[in-house]
């Protein structure tokens, strides 16, 4: 504008924005009083303005046909649009619903609930992956023995099966027997028999809680092997007074503080190893549910060779007293015959109180 | 809000919609970027937004889905480039000859030069136009001038030619 004012002619903004109408009046006022006297501006001016008549003509008002297609389309147009809000109004329903339902639960007791049972699992697999020291498993296990079989109304029934081996100059010696163990509270009775590998009743051991033991022995050839072989191998006394227990075990190895526990899923087992004393291997194992006892493996040292003994458990039954037959807690016949009127039973000296 | 949505629409659908025709070039493409732009135009009127200048901003709304569509339709080289003047365009009707050498004297011009044309052509100001599609106003003005003279030049060699062709 200010060239304008010292005589000079507008530039295309200018005369652009004059022929819309869009220039203020002060300048509309020189822009007219300067095309007055200039031609080319004139001519420049009056160019725009057709163009700008021609433009409006053709791009004004859309002429009948194309107007009543216009209107065709957005009739149509504005349905579509009625749709898609009512779509999106029930989705964003929908949406509303389930974020207050998402709110709803989701105070700090729920968080804390959460971490307070993610600290609880936690803490389980942390305990249950804790190492446990053999003392103190044989202390658990030993007064979880204790309580078993205290039930007058019920009769314990274990059996052992029990092997040792042993190499004896060219001959490999092996022993297989099996142990069955009654232990009945209510009749004052504990009651261990031996069988050989092919059943036979070998002897028996009948111990009441008044301390009366009656020992049976029968004299059988098989049984005449044992106390043959060389040391190691237990003879049947020593099978008929062995307790196939934890505190048996604790005092067989003396010190648990050597002992080491391995973890299995389902067992403990506790290994202990003084070659000093002849035990080259002694091992407990214990169910991890009840801490009892299932199976014991004991390997010394006699001369130059390595006896092997395993006892395991094969069968436990808790049984109903009146369940069991009378006769179970009565010596056989042939072990009171044998005792009676056969060789007398080995050490302990026989008592026989019936 | 609904009465403001149906007053709005009642008076700006028209103009929006032949805007968006000859922006483009093609009936149903403007009618889906009208509806598009109307439906954003509810939302904002739901959320209790101020609009100043509805009519702008509508106008500024359907210029920039018409830009985006543009440029997906340049990226799917082989679909059919609307802006570009083609006889291929299927419409309900037949094309009138005048109506076809306006939209191709309209599809001779620059995308930003036949955008400031048809917004002015509509009645807007230079700041509005300025204002809707992010130009400069001062040269929202040179644009429109040179725009015109293009058209109308373009507009004139094509009727000549058509009127040769026809003998």
């Amino acid at each position: 504008m200010k060239n304008m004012a010292s005589g000079q002619c507008p530039d295309e903004l200018t005369l652009q924005l004059y022929v819309d109408g869009e220039t203020a009046a002060p300048a509309a006022e020189l822009i007219f009083h300067h095309l007055a006297h200039c031609q080319n501006c004139a001519a420049t001016l009056r160019e725009m303005r057709e163009a700008r008549a021609f433009c409006l003509e053709r791009l004004g008002e859309d002429d009948e046909r194309e107007a009543a297609i216009s209107h065709q389309l957005l009739a149509e147009a504005r349905k579509t649009i009625q749709q898609k809000l009512e779509a999106a109004s029930s989705s964003s329903a929908k949406v509303g619903w389930l974020a207050r339902l998402m709110t709803l639960p989701r105070p700090v007791w729920l968080t804390t609930a959460t971490a307070l049972l993610l600290l609880a699992v936690l803490s389980v697999i942390w305990l249950s992956m804790k190492s446990i020291s053999a003392a103190e498993l044989l202390q658990r296990s030993a007064q979880a023995e204790s309580q078993v079989g205290t039930d007058p109304s019920q009769v314990i029934h274990r059996t052992i099966s029990f092997t040792a081996s042993m190499p004896v100059r060219d001959t490999h010696f092996k022993v297989t027997r099996r142990i069955e163990i009654w232990k009945a509270p209510g009749r004052d009775l504990t009651i261990r028999r031996v069988f050989n590998e092919r059943g036979e009743l070998l002897g028996g051991r009948w111990l009441s809680a008044a301390s009366k033991q009656s020992y049976y022995n029968r004299n059988i050839k098989a049984q005449m092997l044992i106390p043959a072989l060389p040391g190691g191998i237990p003879t049947l006394e020593q099978l008929l007074n062995r307790e196939f227990t934890t505190q048996d075990f604790q005092q067989l190895i003396g010190a648990a503080k050597l002992a080491r526990v391995e973890t299995k899923p389902d067992v403990y087992i506790i290994n202990y190893s003084n070659e000093a004393t002849g035990l080259v291997r002694a091992t407990l194992t214990l169910r991890r549910t009840d801490l009892q006892p299932i199976a014991q493996t004991l390997v010394t040292r006699c001369r130059e060779n390595l006896c092997e003994s395993n006892y395991a458990e094969v069968g436990l039954e808790k049984l109903a007293l009146a369940t069991v037959a009378p006769s179970v807690f009565e010596p056989e016949p042939e072990l009171i015959e044998s005792s009676v009127n056969g060789k007398p039973a080995s050490t302990p000296a026989p008592v026989v109180t019936r | 809000m609904q009465q403001d949505f149906d007053d709005l629409y009642q008076c700006h659908a028209a103009e929006l919609y032949r805007y968006l025709r000859r922006l483009t070039g093609a009936r149903m493409t403007a009618q889906d970027i009208l509806q598009e732009a109307f439906f954003k135009l509810h939302l904002q009127l739901s959320a209790a937004r101020a609009l100043t200048n509805a009519r702008a901003w509508l106008f500024q709304v359907a210029t920039n889905l018409a830009h985006n569509r543009r440029r997906d339709e340049m990226r799917a080289s082989q679909r059919e480039e609307r802006y570009e003047f083609s006889p291929k365009v299927v419409d309900f009707h037949q094309q009138l000859e005048q109506q076809q050498l306006l939209q191709r004297a309209l599809q001779n011009l620059t995308p930003q030069m036949r955008q400031v044309l048809l917004l002015a052509a509509e009645g807007f100001t230079h700041r509005e136009i300025a204002e809707i599609t992010g130009i400069a106003a001062g040269y929202v003005a040179v644009l429109i001038g040179r725009g015109r003279a293009a058209f109308k030049h373009s507009y004139q060699q094509n009727d000549r030619s058509s009127d040769e062709k026809h003998g």
